[in-house]
């Protein structure tokens, strides 16, 4: 036993259902921005494939249906329609 | 980009997302949040079967990280950051909050608890509301559910569905790991690896185009219903195999969008079996199902197809399946598609959560009453003659308040020098207690950071000393854990007539 002198500052245990502090708020603000810059890198992320996509497959970007890929897909009510045997993706969103 | 740039971009992005949490102090490199995204990008872009929300998880969990390191916090805000930024990638590009949530806690965090839980929540709802605003607020894969209804017969079949996904999951899962392994053995560097496996997918892909690329327009045909037989049978056997070696081979992607297309390709082929619920009703089972079999995920397999499709009256249906599936994946196989890099790399990890059975039992419960005390005026010769085989004594005033306390070692060697001295010579004046009421966790806490072995335990209200607690009086609390565990027994006996097992008598729990 090494006794180090913390007996006289400790309180006695506040005991609840969680372990929690107001440090929770502080990280809870930081994590906000995260969301809303990690949501543009996901979407971004998506565009960038979808421009490869396009050049790989077609040899030029931007034919595109707005909203669907590849190009050879078009915009319907439902969604994307699609030629069946389209090799990547058909919509974005 | 893997070799001269950093080889965490190197798979699917989850597992190295999880090791830097385990091991890394959740820090994550810049360099991997620019690497991963392009290098992700290219390998989809080409044709590679893979999925972007690994990646996107990992770029997120850079985001995040980067963050963290900037700024003065713990490890485990730094995880929170890190986790963030991964659930809400994966929210904004599935529009999923809730499944990207459940997956945090399920996957990432390694804990539930609301000092992550809140700010992954409040990261998930930000992401998810820009991503409204830049793409819409409509479920991927829109499903008719109207005139639902669910017979007892579809839940069970529901049952049968979840375990053929299961036994699907264990089946890839195993593929991954037997290519990466068979790519190991080969005489050339790691570097190549990637070329091989796309050489792979080319092949399948001559076969079925439609199993090149992440093919959210395939899951989109299997979950309404609109796949042909030959489109089925072609995403079952050929993505299955191409997405399998060519990820043992390390190229970066993801594993969820391909887990989707074959586990609906597989309920699709089901449905041609069973009963007509929907249209896509079985593809929706069997990607549930692979989803809760691959990632060992039961709530984000159930709430996944759920965000995805909004097809909520399927809600027991699912559930079925996919719990149908986790069950089978956990009792055949040790590790996941996630977990098995990681314990390759020589970490062991483990996904079951539990309160602490330190957390269950107060010091007062476990100590050593009645303990040998002393005076601090005490002659030295005359402490140690009462001293018995304890460690630590308390040395106490007349009305049993604390003074200090004075150890074994101690009081043997001052009986042993020569001279008068009093137990107050050889005290150790103001001591590390612990209250009655300290949890045995945070007895445990105190120990570690003092390094200190036991210590006196007072009473909280008026500070009269208990006993004593040591290190092996926290094994109780394990012990009473083990018993819960592991020891059997029957207490309603209405069942006389059942032999003799029935009137055993009943063991009493270990104390």
């Amino acid at each position: 036993m090494s006794a180090r002198p913390t007996g006289a500052v400790r309180r006695p245990p506040s005991l609840g259902d969680f372990t929690v502090g107001p440090r929770m708020l502080v990280v809870t603000l930081w994590a906000l921005p995260v969301g809303g810059v990690a949501a543009l890198a996901a979407l971004g992320l998506l565009r960038l494939v979808a421009l490869i996509t396009d050049l790989v497959f077609y040899g030029h970007p931007g034919t595109r249906a707005p909203g669907c890929w590849p190009p050879a897909c078009t915009r319907t009510p439902g969604g994307c329609s699609c030629p069946p045997r389209s090799p990547a993706v058909s919509s974005w969103a | 980009m893997a070799r001269y740039g950093s080889e965490k971009i190197r798979g699917h992005g989850m597992p190295e997302a999880i090791e830097a949490i385990l091991t890394g102090g959740s820090r994550v490199t810049p360099r991997v949040a620019v690497l991963k995204p392009v290098s992700a990008a290219v390998s989809i872009g080409t044709g590679g079967p893979f999925g972007a929300e690994g990646p996107i998880i990992m770029t997120g969990g850079a985001i995040g990280s980067i963050l963290a390191q900037a700024l003065h916090l713990t490890a485990d805000e730094r995880k929170t950051l890190l986790v963030a930024g991964a659930a809400s990638g994966m929210a904004a590009t599935f529009n999923s909050p809730l499944a990207a949530v459940v997956l945090a806690v399920e996957l990432l965090l390694f804990e539930w608890r609301p000092r992550s839980f809140v700010p992954v929540v409040g990261a998930v709802s930000v992401a998810t509301v820009a991503r409204g605003f830049l793409l819409g607020t409509a479920p991927l894969f829109p499903v008719s559910t109207a005139g639902l209804h669910l017979t007892p017969g579809v839940q069970a079949l529901c049952l049968a569905s979840g375990a053929t996904g299961g036994l699907l999951a264990i089946a890839a899962t195993w593929m991954v790991y037997r290519a990466e392994d068979a790519f190991n053995r080969l005489p050339v560097h790691w570097m190549w690896w990637p070329a091989i496996g796309g050489a792979i997918i080319g092949l399948g892909g001559l076969i079925e185009p439609r199993a090149l690329g992440v093919g959210y327009d395939v899951i989109g045909r299997l979950l309404t219903g609109r796949a042909t037989m030959t489109l089925v049978l072609g995403i079952l056997v050929v993505k299955t195999l191409i997405w399998s070696l060519s990820l043992g081979s390390g190229t970066s992607g993801g594993v969820l969008a391909p887990v989707f297309m074959i586990g609906g390709a597989l309920g699709a082929l089901e449905g041609h079996l069973f009963p007509h619920v929907f249209p896509g009703f079985w593809a929706l089972m069997g990607l549930a199902a692979v989803v809760g079999g691959v990632m060992r995920s039961p709530l984000t397999g159930l709430i996944f197809p759920l965000e995805l499709t909004h097809a909520w009256a399927a809600g027991l249906s699912l559930l079925i399946a996919a719990t149908a599936a986790y069950a089978l994946s956990t009792l055949l196989l040790d590790r996941s598609v996630l977990t098995e890099k990681i314990a390759r790399r020589g970490l062991h990890l483990t996904r079951e959560y539990s309160i602490d059975p330190l957390e269950g039992f107060f010091a007062r419960d476990v100590i050593r009453t009645d303990p040998v005390t002393f005076r601090a005026d005490e002659p030295v010769a005359e402490a140690a003659a009462r001293m018995d085989r304890r460690r630590l004594y308390p040395v106490v005033t007349g009305e049993d308040r604390l003074t200090g306390v004075v150890t074994h070692e101690a009081l043997r060697a001052a009986a042993q020098a020569p001279g008068p001295r009093t137990v107050a010579d050889v005290m150790v004046a103001d001591p590390v207690i612990v209250y009655a009421n300290d949890t045995l966790r945070s007895v445990s806490y105190l120990f570690a950071e003092h390094s200190i072995t036991s210590a006196p335990v007072i009473e909280p209200d008026d500070g009269r000393v208990l006993g004593v607690v040591a290190l092996r009086d926290m094994l109780q609390a394990r012990l009473h854990d083990l018993t819960e565990e592991s020891h059997r027994e029957r207490h309603l006996r209405v069942l006389r007539w059942w032999g003799d097992a029935s009137r055993a008598p009943v063991r009493s729990p270990i104390t």
